[in-house]
């Protein structure tokens, strides 16, 4: 049997503990990122400004285009343009945008949607050739 | 022996003195004022569509380099729209101009006809105004009878226009319309605008005809989605740091007859829109050049795309649709 003196007052074997809780934190900090990059945002662009919004909130909301005002809206983390005064409707018809890159535009008013990846706002496009 | 010590004394004063300088003078260095580089964009109607500008420069200029852009755009729209009373609507309302008293955005778009028409088989032509006004695109889009499409082709051709030593003259009847290249080229004297006044990057967007570049140490690379024809979302992203891309597409301004597919890019050989081409984009270095041949190609599909010359474009893609609605991509060059 051994004493308590020959119990080392620290082993190397001591440090597994403090790893392991490292690791383990710190494999819930990246899980966590990882869940936040999944966040989907709504990109309108209309001829006075562009605005970011969060798909978290069902709602909708008019913005003012070339021809009057046009309906977005928000629903079920989607986004679709539900009203518009254009003649053709294109836009309308195109219906919800579900995944990032989807996009509804409105020639005549001069207004589009697009859904970006919140945690990739840097890779989304500067400007669209079309 | 104290003069030697105040002598040494004297010398460790200097020292420390050119010490401190010396540490002055690189902290004065080091610390100077970099100029803060901001990075603003503004989106407006111009052109009968809509304009994105984006501008990297010193916070200070940033937002009149952003209103003088704007001012020649909306100049450029002026004087070469075909539904303002600018210089294009005078020369096709008086049928002749004095080349001296032309401007040189007109000089420049008659050189650039001449070019694009010369290598894609006279299928970019700026004169089929009256063709244009005939099936009354944009405003206006229907289906004209056949004897006015004659009418129309029969004074439609770069042929019409007359260039004597000082002197452009119009045929009886023939229109311009440089609406297949004005987005382009005003894209390129916005941009060259911006750069001169001094941004370090710039972007310009007009209605999908884009420009952009700038200084190379900003690192600012450009991110431009190429619209899918028929499905509303990216196609793909082109990264450019220098340079314009430029897209025409049937989804823009087309009426349909009977489910088919009538657009606004007329073939100037038999005076109906083309068939086949849902988009043609174009990279090229210019945007005027982009927009030019994205028009011709997209009325003369692969065919001319592979005859146009390598040192006009980096890339081409077009995406032809067949009878049944099948999209295929045809590519030539790369980014």
């Amino acid at each position: 049997m051994k004493s308590d003196k020959d119990i080392p007052f620290f082993r190397l074997t001591d440090l597994l503990i403090p790893l392991i809780a490292s690791l383990v934190l710190l494999a819930i900090h990246f899980s966590n990122r990882e869940q936040d990059s999944d966040g989907l945002m709504l990109v309108v662009h209309t001829g006075e400004n562009t605005e970011y919004l969060t798909l978290d909130r069902d709602t909708s909301f008019k913005v003012n285009g070339n021809m009057g005002q046009l309906e977005i809206q928000i629903g079920s983390s989607r986004a679709r343009i539900s009203e518009s005064p254009c003649p053709g409707q294109d836009c309308v018809r195109r219906g919800w945008l579900t995944s990032a890159g989807d996009l509804a535009i409105c020639v005549p008013s001069g207004v589009f949607i697009c859904i970006e990846n919140e945690s990739f706002e840097g890779e989304s496009p500067d400007a669209i050739t079309y | 022996m104290s003069r030697r010590r105040k002598l040494s004394s004297y010398v460790l004063m200097v020292i420390l003195l050119l010490t401190v300088l010396t540490a002055v003078l690189v902290r004065a260095v080091f610390t100077q004022k970099q100029p803060e580089l901001v990075e603003i964009r503004r989106r407006t109607p111009v052109l009968g569509t809509y304009a994105t500008y984006a501008v990297i420069a010193q916070e200070e200029s940033a937002p009149s380099i952003l209103g003088a852009m704007d001012s020649l755009a909306r100049h450029l729209d002026f004087e070469l729209g075909v539904f303002s009373q600018g210089e294009v609507s005078i020369l096709n309302s008086f049928g002749y101009a004095c080349t001296s008293e032309m401007s040189i955005d007109l000089q420049y778009l008659l050189e650039v006809s001449f070019l694009i028409a010369s290598v894609t088989d006279s299928l970019f032509d700026p004169s089929i105004g009256a063709l244009v006004n005939v099936w009354g695109f944009p405003h206006d889009p229907h289906i004209p009878d056949s004897i006015s499409i004659e009418n129309a082709l029969s004074i439609s051709g770069l042929e019409n226009l007359i260039i004597s030593d000082d002197t452009i003259r119009l045929n009886s009847g023939t229109l311009l319309d440089f609406g297949a290249i004005a987005k382009g080229y005003t894209a390129d004297r916005v941009f060259d605008l911006a750069v001169e006044l001094g941004a370090y990057a710039v972007l310009v967007e007009i209605g999908g005809e884009v420009r952009c570049g700038g200084d190379p140490e900003t690192g600012r690379i450009w991110r431009l989605a190429v619209r899918n024809p028929r499905l509303d979302e990216i196609q793909e992203m082109i990264m450019l740091e220098n340079g314009a891309v430029a897209t025409s597409g049937d989804y823009e301004s087309c009426i349909f007859e009977n489910g088919r597919r009538l657009c606004h890019i007329l073939d100037p050989r038999t005076g109906y829109p083309q068939t086949g081409v849902a988009s043609v984009t174009v990279v090229a270095d210019r945007s005027v050049i982009a927009d030019a041949l994205a028009t011709a190609i997209a009325v003369g599909g692969t065919d001319t795309a592979s005859s146009v010359p390598d040192s006009l474009f980096s890339l081409i893609i077009v995406i032809m649709e067949d009878e049944a609605g099948n999209l295929t991509e045809w590519r030539r060059g790369e980014v």
